[in-house]
C-alpha cells in the first residue's frame, strides 16, 4: 500500500471537508486544485459568515480589495451594515470576474492571433 | 346488554386516549456536514463466539478503490483464539497471500485509515452487530444519537468513538463521534468558522436490501435473490473449533456481502435519484428522495408558523387503519376482499397531491356548508368524485352515540386499543370529515357539528421538476400536470399488464418497475406524513403539547421530533377515508342481507349468512365489489374492490371456492378451504406470535400434520400448524380446548429472541456483566432472551431473561429475573404449550361478545368518555415492554 499515495488523498479528503464541497474550484478562475483553495469571507469576515471558494491568488486579491471598504461604525455591526459590506465583497467578486474574463477572452485571441485575417 | 330507550349497549365510562402534538421548534436539528465522496470501500465481517459474549474471534475484510480489490486479509483477537487456531489462520493467510494481523492493527491501518481519514463506505451484513464486536468498551451516546450507544475502537484518543442509534429491526444510525482533537485550524476557530467533523460512510447491505427491495432478508437470501456470483456458504461450525473451512466461509461472506452490495446499488442508481446511497435507511427515504428529486420542500418549512393550537386539533382527528373482528371463533363462509392500493386511493380521490405540492395551506370556518353536506349525504354520493374532494375538513362536535373511532383502554392493563364504538362525551372532540359521514352511514344518526375547519390547499410551489419513477424514461411524472398517486398506480397497471405478455428476461425487468412504483406509490402516500421519531431524554423534559383543548405543558422522558415530510393533515385525512371505504363496504354488505367476519386496514372478508344459498352469497359479494368500480379514479378502470387469489382454486386458479374464515381477534385470523372434511389453509396471521423464537422449523416437521399447500409469506411453519390445529378443534366441535402436543418441541420452554439494542435493553445484565471486561460481558447487539414466567403468581412480577446461548437448553440454565437478580429455575418457565394455550381465545376487548369464552358476532361498545388522556407516539418497541 502506498501510504504517501494515502497521506495525500487524506489531506486532500480533509481540505474538502473544510471548503464543504465535494469538487470544489476557484469561483474566479476555475482553479481545482484542492491545495491551492480556500474559503473567502464574501463580505468580510467581520460581517457575515458567508464563503464562497477561491484559489490562494484570487483569495489574496479579493481580501487585499476587502481592505479599501469602509470601516466598520458599530460592533457589533447592524443588519444595514452587514448587508452592504456582502453587497461591497460581491461586486469585487463580479469586477475580478470581469478582469479574468477578459483576461481569457485577451489569450484566446492572442492564440487565434496567427490565424486570424486582419480586418481591414 | 342494551339499553332499550335507545337500542345502544350500557355505556362503558371509559377515559379515551388522543394523539397530541408536541411542539419542538426550540430544538436544533441534527444537521449533516456536506457528502464527499471517496473512492474506497472497507467491506468486513465478525466471526463470533456462541456463548452468552459473542465476543469476535476473527473477522475477514476486504479494501476497494473504485471498486477493483486492492488489498484483503483476516484479522483476529488473540485472546479467544488459541495457539493452533492462530496458526491455522497464519498459514490460511500465507497460502492465499491475504493481510493478516491483530484486531486493534485492522482498526487502526483498514477502518481507521480508509473509513475515516480518507471517508471510505464502510459496508457490512447488520454492521452494528459487527462493529461493537470490535470496540473495547461502549458507553451512552449523547446528543442527537440519545438512546443509542458509542463505542471507543482505539486507544488513541485522536480516533474518534463510533456512536450507533437502534431505530428498528431493519436499520440503526451510524457514524463517527467527534474526536478528542481539533479538527479546525487556530485561525478558523477564531473566526467560528468550524469544520464538520468526519461522520463517516456506514452501509448497512441488510437496511439497504429492505428498502430498495421492500423485504427483510438474511444474507444468504438474499445472495440468492440478487443472484450475486459468490453465494454464501452454508456452515454448521460457528463456535466450533477453527478449520479452514470455516476460514473459507468467513472470507467468502465479505465477497457475497459485497457482490450483494454491488447489485443493489446497480438498482439504485437505476433509479436516478440524487440522495446519496449510504442516506437509504429504509422505504420511506426513497419516497422522501422523490419528493426531494422533484424539488418539494417540506410543509413545515413552506408554511413554519402554522399555528401550533390547529396542529394540535388536527393531530388529534389521527387514528390508524381499522381493524376489527366482527364474527369471533366460528368458522365462516366468506369472499375475501381488498382495495386496489388504498392509501395512494384515498390520497388520489381527495387531490391530496395539489397540497404535497403546494406552498403551504389556508383554512377556514365552514360549519353551514359542512353540516349541509353531513345531512343531504347518502352512499351513493361517494360515485361522485366531487364528494372525496370535499373531504378535506376536520369537524368539532360533542358525540353522542355517534359511530366514531375509539382509542381506550378497554381492559385495565391490556394497552390501548382503537376500536369503532359509539362514542358519547360532554367535552366536544375533533373527528375528520370522513369519519363523520361514515358515522351517519353506519347509524342513519346525523352528527351535529359545533364546527368545521375546510383545508385548501396553496399555489403550487415554484421550480418543481418532473421525474422518472424507477428510472424509466416512460415513468415520467411531471408534478404540476399529473397526480403522482394516481400516475404512478396506472403505470404500475399498465406494467404488470406488460408482464403477462412479456419474455422471462423482460419480465424481470419490468418486476423491479413494478416494484419500484409500488415502493414509491406506497412510501410517499402515507407514512412519511405521520413520521414521528422518539427521542430517549436522560432525564424529564418540560414540553408544550397541543391538543382539541389547547395547550398545555408536560414533563416527559420521550420526545417526539416530527419528520422532514410531517403533514398532520394528509396523514389523518389518508387514514380518515381509508376507514370510511371500508365503512362503505359495511353499509353494502349490511344492504346486501350479508355479514362479514373481520376487517384490516384495505380488506374486508364479506361472509354468508346461515341459511343463504352459496349461489346468492356470491352472486350479491361480487355485486357489493362491482359497485366500486365506479370509485377506481384510474385510467381504464376495472375493480376497485377486487376479490382476493385465496378465493379461487388451488387447482383451477378461474374458479371459485368455497373459502372459509376463522377470526380470533384483530389481525388473528386464518382463511382455508376444506377437502374431505380436512383444512387446506390459504393463510395464517403471524400476528401475536412473531415474538416468538420458532419451536421448529420444516426440518424436523411435525410428523402427522399437512404440509402447506401454499407460501406462507412472513408466517412460519409452527404458526401454520398452530392454526391447523385450532380450525380441527372447532370442526371437531371443541374450539375452546386445542390440541398442543403436536409436536415434542412444544414442550420445551418458549423463548423470544432480541438483541441488546439499547441502553436500556442492556443493563438488565448490569449483574451479570458487573467486573468484566468488555471482551467477556454481555455485549450491545447480543442477542437475548426472554422467557416467561410459569405459574400465575409469579408471572405478574418476574422477568425472566437470559443471555444468548446457541444451545437453548443451555441458555434457560442462566435464566434470571431482571427486576431481582434471582435465578429461574427450568420447571417455572412456561413451555410453548402454555404460552399458546390461550391464543384460540385471545379476548377482543375493545367490543362486546369479544371475552375469551365468547364465540359469535362482536358488536360495538358504547364508550362514555370521561376523560382524555394525551398521548404521544405509540411505543412499537415491544422488547422494551418486557
Amino acid at each position: 500500500m502506498d501510504t504517501t499515495k494515502l497521506a495525500r488523498e487524506a489531506r486532500e479528503r480533509a481540505a474538502k471537508r473544510r471548503l464543504g464541497s465535494d469538487s470544489p474550484c476557484c469561483a474566479t478562475c476555475g482553479c481545482s486544485d484542492w491545495k491551492c483553495l480556500e474559503a473567502h469571507h464574501i463580505a468580510g469576515r467581520a460581517y457575515d459568515p458567508t464563503t464562497d471558494i477561491e484559489c490562494r491568488n484570487c483569495h489574496r486579491i479579493l481580501s487585499d480589495w476587502q481592505k479599501d471598504h469602509p470601516k466598520q461604525t458599530i460592533n457589533p455591526p447592524s443588519f444595514e451594515e452587514g448587508l452592504a459590506h456582502f453587497l461591497l465583497g460581491m461586486a469585487d467578486l463580479f469586477e475580478l470576474l470581469v478582469g479574468k474574463l477578459r483576461e481569457f477572452a485577451d489569450k484566446l485571441l492572442e492564440k487565434l492571433q496567427p490565424t486570424l485575417e486582419p480586418q481591414s | 346488554m342494551t339499553n332499550s330507550n335507545l337500542d345502544l349497549p350500557h355505556p362503558d365510562y371509559l377515559s379515551i386516549a388522543i394523539r397530541t402534538y408536541a411542539d419542538h421548534r426550540q430544538q436544533k436539528p441534527f444537521s449533516a456536514p456536506p457528502y464527499i465522496s471517496s473512492k474506497y470501500s472497507l467491506i468486513f465481517d465478525c466471526e463470533t463466539t456462541t456463548d452468552e459474549t459473542q465476543s469476535l474471534r476473527f473477522g475477514a475484510f476486504q479494501i476497494r478503490e473504485n471498486g477493483e480489490l486492492i488489498e484483503q486479509g483476516v484479522f483476529y483477537d488473540d485472546q479467544t483464539l488459541d495457539g493452533n487456531e492462530l496458526e491455522l489462520l497464519k498459514t490460511y493467510a500465507a497460502t492465499y497471500g491475504v493481510a493478516h494481523l491483530p484486531v486493534d492493527v485492522f482498526v487502526e491501518n483498514y477502518l481507521y485509515k480508509f473509513g475515516y481519514d480518507l471517508g471510505a463506505a464502510i459496508v457490512g451484513f447488520n454492521l452494528p452487530f459487527d462493529l461493537s464486536r470490535l470496540a473495547k468498551d461502549w458507553g451512552i451516546a449523547r446528543r442527537s444519537m440519545k438512546g443509542g450507544f458509542t463505542f471507543p475502537l482505539s486507544d488513541d484518543k485522536r480516533r474518534p468513538n463510533i456512536a450507533i442509534k437502534h431505530l428498528s429491526s431493519r436499520m440503526s444510525l451510524m457514524r463517527f463521534v467527534g474526536p478528542f482533537v481539533q479538527s479546525t485550524g487556530r485561525g478558523m476557530r477564531r473566526r467560528k468558522a468550524l469544520v464538520p467533523f468526519e461522520r463517516g460512510t456506514f452501509i448497512d447491505v441488510r437496511t439497504l436490501a429492505a428498502a430498495l427491495l421492500s423485504k427483510s432478508f438474511s444474507l444468504g437470501k438474499l445472495s440468492e435473490h440478487l443472484q450475486v456470483e459468490h453465494q454464501k456458504l452454508e456452515t454448521d461450525e460457528h463456535g466450533g473449533p477453527l478449520t479452514e473451512d470455516y476460514i473459507r466461509y468467513a472470507v467468502q461472506d465479505v465477497q457475497t456481502t459485497w457482490e450483494c452490495f454491488v447489485a443493489l446499488r446497480k438498482k439504485y442508481d437505476e433509479l436516478k435519484l440524487s440522495t446519496p446511497i449510504h442516506k437509504i435507511m429504509s422505504e420511506a427515504s426513497l419516497g422522501k428522495a422523490y419528493l426531494s428529486q422533484m424539488g418539494i420542500k417540506p410543509w413545515r418549512q413552506c408554511q413554519p408558523d402554522f399555528p401550533p393550537e390547529l396542529i394540535g386539533k388536527i393531530f388529534s382527528t389521527y387514528y390508524g387503519g381499522r381493524s376489527e373482528v366482527h364474527i369471533r371463533r366460528k368458522i365462516q363462509r366468506v369472499m375475501y376482499c381488498d382495495f386496489l392500493s388504498m392509501y395512494p386511493t384515498v390520497c388520489t380521490k381527495m387531490g391530496l397531491w395539489k397540497f404535497v405540492i403546494a406552498e403551504g395551506m389556508t383554512w377556514r370556518d365552514g360549519t353551514d356548508e359542512i353540516q349541509q353536506l353531513i345531512d343531504g349525504i347518502n352512499v351513493d354520493d361517494f360515485r361522485n368524485p366531487e364528494t372525496w374532494k370535499r373531504l378535506t375538513a376536520i369537524v368539532r362536535l360533542k358525540p353522542e352515540a355517534n359511530l366514531f373511532p375509539v382509542r381506550a383502554e378497554y381492559v385495565e392493563g391490556a394497552g390501548t386499543s382503537i376500536g369503532l364504538n359509539h362514542l358519547s362525551s360532554e367535552r366536544p372532540l375533533y373527528f375528520t370529515l370522513a369519519d363523520c359521514v361514515a358515522s351517519k352511514l353506519l347509524t342513519g344518526k346525523t352528527p351535529q357539528i359545533e364546527e368545521a375547519i375546510i383545508f385548501e390547499a396553496g399555489p403550487p410551489q415554484v421550480g418543481l421538476q418532473p421525474v422518472e419513477i424507477g428510472g424509466q424514461a416512460d415513468c415520467l411524472v411531471d408534478p404540476y400536470n399529473d397526480d403522482f398517486y394516481k400516475k404512478l398506480i396506472e403505470l404500475r397497471q399498465t406494467i404488470k399488464a406488460r408482464m403477462k405478455r412479456a419474455s422471462s428476461v423482460e419480465a424481470w425487468q419490468l418486476d423491479a418497475a413494478q416494484l419500484a412504483l409500488k415502493i414509491a406509490a406506497n412510501a410517499t402516500s402515507y407514512g412519511i406524513f405521520v413520521e414521528i421519531n422518539v427521542r430517549d431524554e436522560l432525564k424529564n423534559k418540560e414540553v408544550t403539547c397541543y391538543g382539541p383543548e389547547g395547550s398545555f405543558t408536560a414533563k416527559t422522558r420521550k420526545t417526539e421530533q416530527p419528520g422532514r415530510y410531517f403533514h398532520p393533515l394528509l396523514a389523518t385525512l389518508i387514514t380518515g377515508a381509508a376507514r370510511l371505504l371500508l365503512a362503505l363496504v359495511e353499509y353494502k354488505v349490511k344492504d346486501a342481507g350479508l355479514d362479514w367476519a373481520l376487517c384490516d386496514t384495505d380488506s374486508m372478508a364479506i361472509a354468508r349468512p346461515e341459511g343463504m344459498e352459496e349461489a346468492e352469497f356470491i352472486r350479491k359479494a361480487k355485486t357489493i365489489c362491482t359497485w366500486f368500480d365506479d370509485l377506481n379514479p384510474y385510467q381504464g378502470g376495472g375493480p376497485l374492490l377486487k376479490i382476493e387469489d385465496d378465493n379461487y382454486s388451488l387447482d383451477d386458479p378461474k374458479s371459485l371456492a368455497e373459502l372459509y374464515c376463522l377470526a380470533v381477534s384483530s389481525k388473528r385470523y386464518v382463511l382455508f378451504n376444506t377437502v374431505d372434511g380436512k383444512p387446506v389453509i390459504r393463510k395464517v396471521s403471524a400476528h401475536g406470535l412473531g415474538h416468538l423464537l420458532e419451536p421448529y422449523n420444516e426440518k424436523n416437521p411435525a410428523k402427522n400434520l399437512a404440509k402447506p399447500k401454499v407460501d406462507l409469506k412472513e408466517a412460519r411453519l409452527w404458526h401454520h400448524d398452530l392454526w391447523y390445529q385450532i380450525i380441527i378443534a372447532e370442526l371437531e366441535g371443541h374450539g375452546a380446548q386445542i390440541d398442543l402436543t403436536w409436536h415434542a418441541a412444544l414442550k420445551k420452554p418458549a423463548m423470544s429472541q432480541y438483541r441488546a439494542s439499547s441502553p436500556d435493553l442492556l443493563a438488565w445484565f448490569k449483574s451479570c456483566n458487573a467486573g468484566k471486561k468488555y471482551r467477556d460481558a454481555v455485549k450491545p447487539f447480543n442477542f437475548l432472551l426472554t422467557q416467561i414466567a410459569g405459574s400465575d403468581v409469579l408471572k405478574s412480577s418476574v422477568k425472566a431473561v437470559a443471555p444468548y446461548d446457541k444451545d437453548h437448553d443451555r441458555a434457560i440454565q442462566k435464566a434470571f429475573d431482571r427486576i431481582t437478580g434471582m435465578k429461574i429455575n427450568r420447571r417455572d418457565l412456561q413451555s410453548f404449550a402454555q404460552a399458546l394455550m390461550q391464543y384460540h381465545i385471545h379476548p377482543e376487548a375493545k367490543f362486546h361478545g369479544g371475552d375469551f369464552v365468547d364465540q359469535g358476532p362482536t358488536s360495538c361498545r358504547h364508550v362514555h368518555a370521561i376523560g382524555i388522556q394525551h398521548i404521544g407516539k405509540e411505543a412499537d418497541r415491544l422488547e422494551e415492554r418486557w
